[in-house]
Parts: C-alpha cells; sequence; structure tokens
C-alpha cells in the first residue's frame, strides 16, 4: 500500500510539475487571459479557470494597476495668431506606455486635432467653449493619448475651424494609461471650476485645464500647478479613493472656462463582464444594406447615416479602416472626397464622413456608444472622423480605433454627407463602403 | 495456515489493484501532455491580420503580422488554417477559398529572404513552405497573401489558426497564434446628380475676355444687336458705337455638368424671298443665286471657311471674340493663358490666339481677324469643350462679334441676319 501511495504521490507531483507553467498563468498577477487562449491543449483549460476565478473574486470590469502616477515632464507653448496651429516639444524623450495628456485652447468655436511626431493617435476627453470669454468666445480641450514609443515627441495642435490665438499644454505621466471621467463648466465668478465628475477607481489622476478673462496662474487648494502658457494653467493631483471631484483655481472675477478628466492605469485586460466574452473574440456586423444620399444640390448638403458595431476582446486593440474609393459614377467620375477634414460647404463638390453627433448641415449621427460603458468598451472614431460637424474622406483611413486596448462592444454611426458644385458631373454615383477591422492578440 | 496463504495472496492482489490504478492515473493524466501536439509550441504574440477587402466573397489579401517566441528554430513551413471558431475543431467558413493563391511578396523576419513557395492543396488552410531555409526568425514576421477568397456569409467573424513548423510539410509544430478578422454586410452608398443644361444667347456690351456679361444665364439679354449704317470705307464690326450702331457683341453663355461635353452650333435662319436666305439681307428680296453678285439685295456671306474682310468687298461674317470668363467660379478660367474648356471652332476663333480680338467699331482696310458665316441653314458648330480635360463649363461666354461691309453697288435698306443657337451636351 505505501509503494502504492508513493507511486501515485510521485505520479501526481510529476503530473502537477508537468502543468506548472499553466497553472502559474492564472495566479500571476501580470496575468492577461487572452495570452493563454492559443497555448497548449493544456492550458485552455487552465485559462478558463483562471477566468472564473477572477470573476468569483468580484474584479469585475477593467482590472485597475495600482501603482504611483508621476507626473514626469511636461511644456507649453502658445501664439497670439492669427493661426491655426502650435506646436509643443517635450524636453526629454517620453517613455513608451506613458499617458500623454494635451490641453489645447483657442479663440472662437474652436475644433481641434491633435498630432504629434510619434504618430500617436488621440483621444478627446473633454471639449468646452465659451462664447463670452475674450472678443470671440474661447474654447478649451483636453487630449490624451499613450506613448507608443521611447522617444522625442513634439505634439501639434490643429485648429480646423478658424484662425485666431492659441494655447498648446504638453504633459506626460507615468502610472496612467486610461481615462475614466470627465467635466466641463462655463461662468462668471471669481473662482474658476471645472464641474464635477465621479470616478470609478481609487487611484486616479484629477487632471484640470482652466482659463478666464483675467487669467489663471496657480493652483486651487490640493492642486499642483503644471503648465501655464500666456494667463491659462493646468493643475493636477493624485487621488487614492472613489468620489467625485472638481477642478478650481481662483481668478479676479471674469468669465471661465474649465475641463477635467481623470485617469487611471488599467492593465488592457478586461476580467468578466457580461460582453466580454471567454476567448480571443472580434465581431463586426454593418446594420445597414444602403444609404442613400438622394439627388445632390448645389444648393444644400444632402446627408445620410449607417451604424455597425465591433466588439472585441484583444490585448492591443483593433481598427476600422475605410477601404473603398469614394462614390463613382458606371464612367468612373469621382465624387471628390475631402481629403482634410473640414465643414460642410454648400457649392463645392465633397464627399465625406465622420464618426460624431453632427448639427451642421443638419442635426444627424451620432457619437460612439460605449456598452455598458465607456470602462468595458474602448472604441471611439479615428483622428480625422472624431470632430462633430467636420469631415473627411480618404480612401485607407483608418476611421475609428481603440487606443489601449480593445473589449467590449461599441456601436458606430457613420455620418455621409454629400454636396456638389455648379458643374458636379451628372450621372449615379455609388460606392460599396467596405470596412475592414483588424485586430491586434 | 490457508487464512495466512489466502492473506499474501490478498496483498499481492491489492499491490496489483494499487499499482494498476496508479498506472491508470498516470497514463490518464500525462498522456494528454505527451500527446498534444501543440503541447511544447509558444504564444505567437502581436498578431494580427489585414484583410484587403471585407466584402463577403471578395477576392483579396490577407497579410499576416506577428513575432514568434522561438527565434532558435528555423521556420520551414507555416499554416494559417481559416476556422469558424477560435479554439476547438476546426471548420472552414464557409466561402474560404485559398483556390489561386499565391504569395503577395517573400515573407519577412521568417527565415530565408527568398525561396518560399505557396501551397494550396489544403482546403482552408493558406500555407507556404521552405524546405530549404537556413535562416531562424528575428524580429516581427510579415507574410502576405493575394488571392483570397473571403467567407460568403454576411456579419461573421472568422478565424486565422497560425502554426510555425520545424520541416518543410506543416508536421512538427513550433510556435501557434490565432487571430480573427470579419466580413460584413455590403454597406452601398448611393447619390444622384441631375443633368443640368443652362444655355442661353443675346447681346452684351462687354468687348473683352474678363467682365461678366452676366453672372449666369438669368441676367443674359437681348434679341438683337446693330452694327450700325454700312460704309464702303471700312468693315463694322461690333460693337459700333457711330453711325446707329448700339454699341454691343453679341453672347452665348453655357453652363453644363454633361461630362462628355458639350457642342455649340449655329444655323442660319432661311428668311424670305430668293437665293442667299441665311445671309445679311432685307427680308423678302430676290437676290442671285450666285453669292459674288454685288447687286443684289444680299450681303455676301463669308462662308465656311474663316478669312479676313477687306473694307468695300462685301461680305458678312462672325466670329468668337474670345471664350469670356469673367462668370466662372467653379475652376479657375483665364482666356489669356488658354485656361478655358470652351474651346472655339478654328473657323471662329479670330486668328486662332487667345488674344481678344483688336477689330472693333469701323475698321478700315482689312479686318485682323477671320470671319465666317454659312448662309445655308446647316448647323455650324462653333465651339466644343468634347476635346478640353475638363469637359464640364461652368458658365463660359462666347463674346460674338459680327462684322460686315458694302461694296459700292450694294442697294440701300435695312438688313438683317438671323440665327438659331444650339448647345447639345453628352452626359
Amino acid at each position: 500500500v505505501k509503494r502504492a501511495i508513493l507511486c501515485l504521490v510521485f505520479i501526481l507531483i510529476f503530473s502537477l510539475l508537468a502543468t506548472t507553467d499553466a497553472f502559474a498563468q492564472y495566479v500571476s498577477p501580470s496575468y492577461k487571459a487572452e495570452e493563454t487562449f492559443f497555448g497548449s491543449g493544456g492550458e485552455l483549460d487552465a485559462s478558463s479557470t483562471g477566468y472564473k476565478a477572477q470573476s468569483s473574486s468580484g474584479a469585475l470590469g477593467v482590472d485597475q494597476v495600482s501603482g504611483p502616477i508621476n507626473f514626469i515632464q511636461g511644456n507649453q507653448n502658445f501664439d497670439v495668431g492669427p493661426t491655426t496651429t502650435v506646436t509643443a516639444a517635450f524636453s526629454s524623450n517620453v517613455t513608451t506606455g506613458d499617458l500623454l495628456v494635451v490641453a489645447v485652447g483657442g479663440s472662437n468655436n474652436a475644433t481641434f486635432s491633435i498630432t504629434d511626431t510619434q504618430g500617436n493617435t488621440y483621444i478627446k476627453a473633454k471639449d468646452v467653449y465659451n462664447p463670452s470669454i475674450g472678443f470671440t468666445g474661447y474654447t478649451s480641450a483636453i487630449y490624451y493619448t499613450v506613448a507608443k514609443s521611447s522617444s522625442a515627441d513634439t505634439v501639434q495642435a490643429y485648429n480646423a475651424a478658424s484662425s485666431g490665438f492659441m494655447r498648446l499644454l504638453i504633459h506626460e505621466y507615468s502610472g496612467a494609461n486610461a481615462l475614466d471621467a470627465t467635466s466641463s463648466n462655463t461662468g462668471n465668478s471669481s473662482t474658476v471650476d471645472s464641474g464635477s465628475a465621479a470616478t470609478n477607481f481609487a487611484h486616479e489622476l484629477v487632471f484640470g485645464w482652466l482659463a478666464s478673462d483675467n487669467g489663471v496662474t496657480s493652483a486651487g487648494s490640493g492642486f499642483t500647478l503644471r503648465e501655464t502658457a500666456g494667463s491659462e494653467s493646468t493643475m493636477d493631483k493624485e487621488v487614492t479613493s472613489k468620489g467625485s471631484y472638481n477642478v478650481t483655481a481662483p481668478t479676479s472675477s471674469s468669465n471661465w472656462i474649465g475641463a477635467m478628466a481623470t485617469f487611471f492605469e488599467s492593465n488592457g485586460g478586461a476580467y468578466s463582464g457580461f460582453l466580454t466574452p471567454n476567448e480571443p473574440f472580434l465581431e463586426m456586423t454593418v446594420n445597414t444594406s444602403s444609404v442613400n444620399l438622394g439627388v445632390l444640390d448645389s444648393t444644400a448638403a444632402k446627408t445620410g447615416t449607417a451604424t455597425f458595431n465591433v466588439r472585441a476582446y484583444t490585448s492591443s486593440g483593433y481598427t476600422v479602416a475605410s477601404v473603398s474609393a469614394p462614390p463613382k459614377t458606371s464612367t468612373g467620375i469621382t465624387l471628390t472626397p475631402m481629403s482634410s477634414q473640414g465643414a460642410s460647404t454648400v457649392g463645392t463638390e465633397q464627399f465625406g464622413i465622420n464618426l460624431r453627433a453632427n448639427t451642421s448641415p443638419t442635426t444627424f449621427g451620432a457619437d460612439p456608444t460605449q456598452q455598458p460603458d465607456s470602462t468595458f468598451a474602448g472604441g471611439y472614431a479615428a483622428t480625422g472622423y472624431d470632430t462633430a460637424n467636420q469631415y473627411k474622406y480618404n480612401q485607407g483611413d483608418v476611421i475609428a480605433q481603440t487606443v489601449t486596448g480593445g473589449w467590449g462592444l461599441t456601436t458606430y454611426t457613420i455620418s455621409y454627407i454629400g454636396n456638389i458644385s455648379s458643374i458636379t458631373r451628372a450621372g449615379s454615383y455609388s460606392m460599396t463602403h467596405d470596412l475592414v477591422v483588424v485586430a491586434t492578440y | 495456515m490457508s487464512k495466512q496463504k489466502n492473506s499474501l495472496i490478498d496483498k499481492a492482489a491489492q499491490k496489483v489493484t494499487y499499482f494498476g490504478v496508479a498506472l491508470v492515473v498516470a497514463v490518464a493524466t500525462l498522456t494528454p501532455l505527451l500527446l498534444s501536439p501543440r503541447a511544447n509550441a509558444a504564444q505567437i504574440t502581436g498578431r494580427k491580420l489585414t484583410i484587403g477587402s471585407g466584402v463577403p466573397s471578395a477576392v483579396t489579401t490577407y497579410a499576416f503580422d506577428f513575432t514568434v517566441p522561438t527565434t532558435g528554430t528555423i521556420v520551414k513551413s507555416l499554416a494559417a488554417d481559416a476556422c469558424t471558431t477560435a479554439v476547438g475543431t476546426c471548420t472552414t467558413p464557409s466561402g474560404f477559398s485559398v483556390t489561386g493563391v499565391t504569395l503577395t511578396g517573400q515573407p519577412t523576419g521568417l527565415g530565408d529572404a527568398s525561396g518560399w513557395t505557396v501551397n494550396t492543396s489544403t482546403t482552408g488552410s493558406l500555407r507556404l513552405a521552405n524546405s530549404s531555409d537556413a535562416t531562424t526568425p528575428s524580429g516581427a514576421q510579415h507574410v502576405s497573401f493575394s488571392g483570397v477568397t473571403n467567407p460568403s456569409t454576411v456579419n461573421t467573424s472568422f478565424f486565422l489558426r497560425i502554426t510555425t513548423y520545424s520541416d518543410g510539410s506543416w508536421t512538427t509544430p513550433i510556435d501557434t497564434g490565432t487571430t480573427a478578422s470579419a466580413v460584413v454586410q455590403t454597406l452601398t452608398v448611393n447619390a444622384a446628380v441631375a443633368e443640368v443644361l443652362n444655355f442661353c444667347v443675346g447681346s452684351t456690351t462687354v468687348n473683352d475676355a474678363t467682365s461678366s456679361p452676366g453672372a449666369d444665364c438669368t441676367a443674359i439679354g437681348g434679341t438683337s444687336l446693330n452694327i450700325g449704317t454700312l460704309d464702303t470705307g471700312s468693315t463694322n464690326v461690333s460693337p459700333v458705337n457711330t453711325n446707329g450702331g448700339d454699341n454691343k457683341n453679341g453672347v452665348a453663355m453655357i453652363r453644363t455638368n454633361a461630362a462628355s461635353g458639350a457642342v455649340v452650333s449655329y444655323d442660319s435662319i432661311q428668311q424670305s424671298g430668293t437665293n442667299q436666305l441665311g445671309t445679311l439681307r432685307i427680308s423678302g428680296a430676290n437676290c442671285n443665286a450666285s453669292s459674288s453678285t454685288l447687286t443684289d439685295q444680299c450681303i455676301r456671306a463669308k462662308g465656311t471657311t474663316q478669312g479676313t474682310i477687306a473694307a468695300g468687298t462685301e461680305n458678312f461674317g462672325m466670329t468668337i471674340g474670345a471664350v469670356n470668363c469673367g462668370s466662372v467660379s467653379s475652376y479657375t478660367c483665364t482666356f489669356s493663358s488658354g485656361a478655358y474648356n470652351l474651346q472655339r471652332d478654328t473657323n471662329y476663333d479670330g486668328n486662332g490666339t487667345n488674344t481678344f480680338t483688336t477689330d472693333s467699331g469701323a475698321v478700315g482696310g482689312t479686318t485682323n481677324q477671320g470671319y465666317a458665316w454659312d448662309d445655308s441653314g446647316t448647323a455650324q458648330n462653333i465651339a466644343s469643350s468634347a476635346s478640353s480635360t475638363t469637359k464640364v463649363i461652368d458658365d463660359e461666354a462666347m463674346i460674338l462679334k459680327f462684322a460686315a461691309t458694302p461694296s459700292i453697288t450694294t442697294p440701300f435698306g435695312l438688313y438683317a441676319a438671323q440665327a438659331d443657337f444650339i448647345a447639345v451636351p453628352t452626359y
């Protein structure tokens, strides 16, 4: 009996040793579910077990990593204008995976887009317009991205709506990489207030971008002033408990504008949630079979919409590209696409799209909707297609994407516009809108 | 003794039983690990499949990008199996086909820079091999196939299970990983642009190539122009502001979005009387059949070939002084540089240059430009955009200049010529 027991023990120990690699993966803190799905045959059960274990522990939603959040560096630049661009460079190389937060401001009701020399994709966290500031009004916006490489980086802001003065303030943080809550506010008093928003995680960075007619040059209580461009400033603080937060700062009584965004550290994995399957997953569904813009008119823009869903579970996110040539006739005459982002202009031949809720040339379209919310699904309109009332179409462009990972279900609405000039060639124009989703696992 | 013997037999039987149980457990535990073909395969990372089209059944490219973790083993073959699911038994998606697949180019990062060939003999599997590969993989790998037929079911995800092999016959796996893509419902975007032709003829005081005779056809008016009392000492060329002239040119403006352009022609209206019915004549007059007769009440038409007119040598003709760009807003239009879409016929282009005709009023001697007029009533083309690079026309206006001179025997009277102008667009 002893021999038999020893034999069994030996065999069982040997068996456990043989499966240690798989076992280690679902008890390791650095475990990422997707990495085990396509391992050896023995690992499939292990990953399944690990998945369930995470769910039962109550770790629903996106996992948060609770390391320190550190401000690494920042810079600013401003141009009294009139201008449509302003640039600012980080004085030292930024680090791969660090959060880059950009605050941009400009006169009028501006529509910004942000690019940088690393080729990062910037997502708008929040923007707000106060028509009472200055002579022409003022727009503030916060954008963010995650640095794709460790190298020098220069950021450029572009105002597609108008030419005026511009502010650009850039920041690098370690220990955060995903957006959580946002708020914005306008008013006229001696305290600038971004408005409040509730955070979903205990450990977050609260970032504020405040401006007023009489200037904001110092931070409110508990906040650290980071950059000042002209007389407008950014500030932040690190919080360690969930709650409702706002950013405030003193000013001489005047019209003011404020925006806030909070960021946390996500490990890019989704451990649960009813929309997240227990295997690598990618699903794309186009819900519309045809969009008819009708007979185009040189005196009025024509519009149409279509929707598609992307449901994904990937470690490195996904992109959706529009690979079709713009609408053309059977004889090959093309309706001129909008090669750069711009507004609908009646009387000018244009074909363009965006993925936003628009109010011009009419009220149509919708912003991407993440289900059940943005902490589960990370799909956004891509740069160039992410500004309301601004349209663009370039064959092959990425029109939708995730930023730091891809999971959950996002519903996108494509808004189409068509304009013609007085000499746009007659005929029936058609495009088979070919959408290609590419996920990285 | 018997009991002791039985006890020994029982103990021996128990040992055999325990060992048997242990053996069964061991075999049951280890067999899947030992026999699994993927037991030693490592996870391919950064896996990405970029398909050239998401349209169902489209024949397109499949480009794989990934990074193999095992860099010390030479890869001699690779397979990407198309499956309806990410894991489990692989079922080829309906409609997916590798028939006719080729390599878009030699793979990079996988091994040797050349020598890789595609294999299409396995249904649902994109395969390539290089049995003589002698280079271990490095960095990121890129493999692209052309001519792959997408799955045919709309709004369907499918999975490509990638495996690298250390042999050239897809037998001994090294690394494996799966990526996904999707074919979606065809989304058709339609729009129509209606046919447009705005064409008008009238009179204008504009006598250059740049001043707008009117924003568009709604601003063009007038049904006649007067080149005044003719005199043998000169040729009256519109606009004439002496001797009864009304200081106007003729104008014909056109806007069309016809993709193949438009042709403009005129035909002289045949007036009452006999002979030379379409020329500058007294209505109802009986003219001679020969247009060379200078004593009838018809001024001899210049004919279908343009030529200059000498004062006192009876002639009537017309030319296009310029293609006026003053009303064009949709594109750059400059007559003097030749940047206009409505090209004049060579018999109505004055002297063939892009200089506005200098003939105007009472021109002594011989005119600087050529003129033509066909009095037969047959349509004569005077301009067309069919040969232009851009065939559409945005309110380009032809400044029509009329010229006439009498002979000393031309009878007095009120002379008139009439014409229909026609624009024919081709869409």
